[in-house]
């Protein structure tokens, strides 16, 4: 699993390359080597899509298929447009999901960006599965109330669910900020030594496969009318 | 050097940017499978809006929208670069133009402001982006005045609902004296 050990910034940079190239270009064949590029990045890093979501992707990509069809799109357009979709929303995930949170906080401690934006990220990070959490309950308690989140109970949802979580989340910020600041947190000083990841040979081979390549491609595509 | 932003407001806007994460995860998987460009924002801008007056009202400075739409962009380059390419522009177009009107985000109109050109933004350059990289027959039937106009105009609507729910809560926060009190 040597991609999840490659640079997180390497893996945002690239993506955002890949994307660009996704929709730079313009044959099926193309767009169909960087799905297998982002497919086997993806199962090269571990990530074994659950049944349910590949469900999802396969309905997703369907539906989109078929409005193209209503359009009167034709066939090899279809299949180009689906091909440049998945491109388009399967290279974040991979690339995301490969990276864990300890090594991206490295990262981005040792990039040009302001502390403060890193603390928030960390809180992000940290928080939404504690407020998910929070959600699910008092989604939970306004259903055994009998709330069903239809159109002309609207009011009554922003009652029950937004209401809570509006109070319960600025309570939690004002406690996290009083814990960081008893703590002696501050913007000013750095509060960690800890070095961030340096670049390495899986580095070096991971832009190989998703900044070379894609360019040959696109290069292939344009000057040599391959694809 | 003083940052710009205190780490109360960091964490508060975090929590905040969170919390919009969360909704949007919590509603657009309603209409995930339905191929309308903008349905998504559609179902969540109301919501959303909410969290996103109390960062505002709370924060008061420029460059919060900003601030916003960077953090919520980073969690939504998961799903896709172009979603968090439209967030970051909505919060900047926001910012822009609250920076030039009304210099802060104290009074309720300039959060009302504030909401319509996020949410709305990301509608309309949402489906621009989309429709121009996906492109064929798809594109040229949707970029078309009206679809686009239409849509961003009953987002904006339901987010200045969301926005103006959020203000009738920061009245209540301030007066719990969980928000600066106004002078």
């Amino acid at each position: 699993m040597w991609v999840r050990e490659v640079h997180p910034l390497v893996k945002i940079l690239a993506a955002a390359l890949l994307t660009a190239v996704g929709v730079l270009l313009r044959r099926p064949g193309s767009l169909a080597i960087l799905v297998i590029i982002v497919l086997f990045l993806g199962w090269q890093g571990g990530l074994r899509p659950s049944r349910r979501m590949g469900v999802g992707i396969v309905i997703m990509l369907l539906s989109f298929g078929l409005v193209n069809m209503a359009f009167g799109t034709q066939p090899m357009d279809i299949l180009r447009n689906l091909l440049r979709l998945a491109v388009l929303f399967l290279t974040g995930p991979v690339f995301t999901l490969t990276v864990s949170p300890r090594k991206l906080v490295q990262s981005l401690r040792r990039s040009p960006l302001p502390d403060g934006l890193n603390i928030a990220l960390l809180v992000i990070w940290r928080f939404i599965p504690v407020l998910l959490r929070e959600a699910r309950q008092i989604q939970e308690a306004a259903r055994l109330r009998g709330l069903r989140l239809v159109p002309g109970q609207l009011r009554l949802a922003f009652r029950s669910v937004v209401m809570p979580l509006c109070f319960q989340s600025v309570s939690f910020a004002d406690h996290i900020t009083v814990a960081l600041e008893v703590r002696g947190f501050s913007l000013q000083h750095s509060p960690s030594i800890m070095p961030g990841p340096g670049i390495r040979w899986e580095d070096i081979l991971f832009m190989i496969l998703t900044v070379f390549l894609p360019l040959a491609v696109l290069v292939g595509e344009r000057i040599l009318c391959f694809g | 050097m003083n940052s710009y932003f205190s780490l109360r407001d960091y964490i508060f806007v975090a929590l905040m940017a969170s919390v919009m994460v969360i909704v949007g995860y919590l509603t657009v998987p309603l209409v995930i499978h339905i191929p309308i460009p903008g349905i998504r924002s559609l179902v969540s801008a109301p919501f959303m809006a909410v969290f996103f007056a109390l960062a505002l009202a709370r924060v008061e400075k420029v460059g919060t929208a900003t601030l916003i739409a960077v953090l919520m962009a980073i969690v939504y380059s998961m799903i896709s670069i172009i979603l968090a390419a439209m967030i970051v522009i909505g919060g900047v177009a926001a910012d822009m133009v609250i920076g030039v009107v009304f210099r802060s985000y104290r009074t309720a109109a300039s959060r009302v402001v504030a909401g319509a050109i996020y949410f709305g933004g990301h509608v309309f350059i949402g489906i621009l982006l989309g429709t121009l990289f996906i492109g064929g027959d798809y594109a040229r039937t949707l970029i078309r005045p009206w679809p686009i106009a239409g849509m961003t105009l009953v987002v904006v609507a339901l987010a200045v609902l969301g926005v103006w729910a959020g203000n009738r809560l920061v009245v209540e926060l301030r007066r719990a004296g969980k928000f600066p009190q106004l002078k």
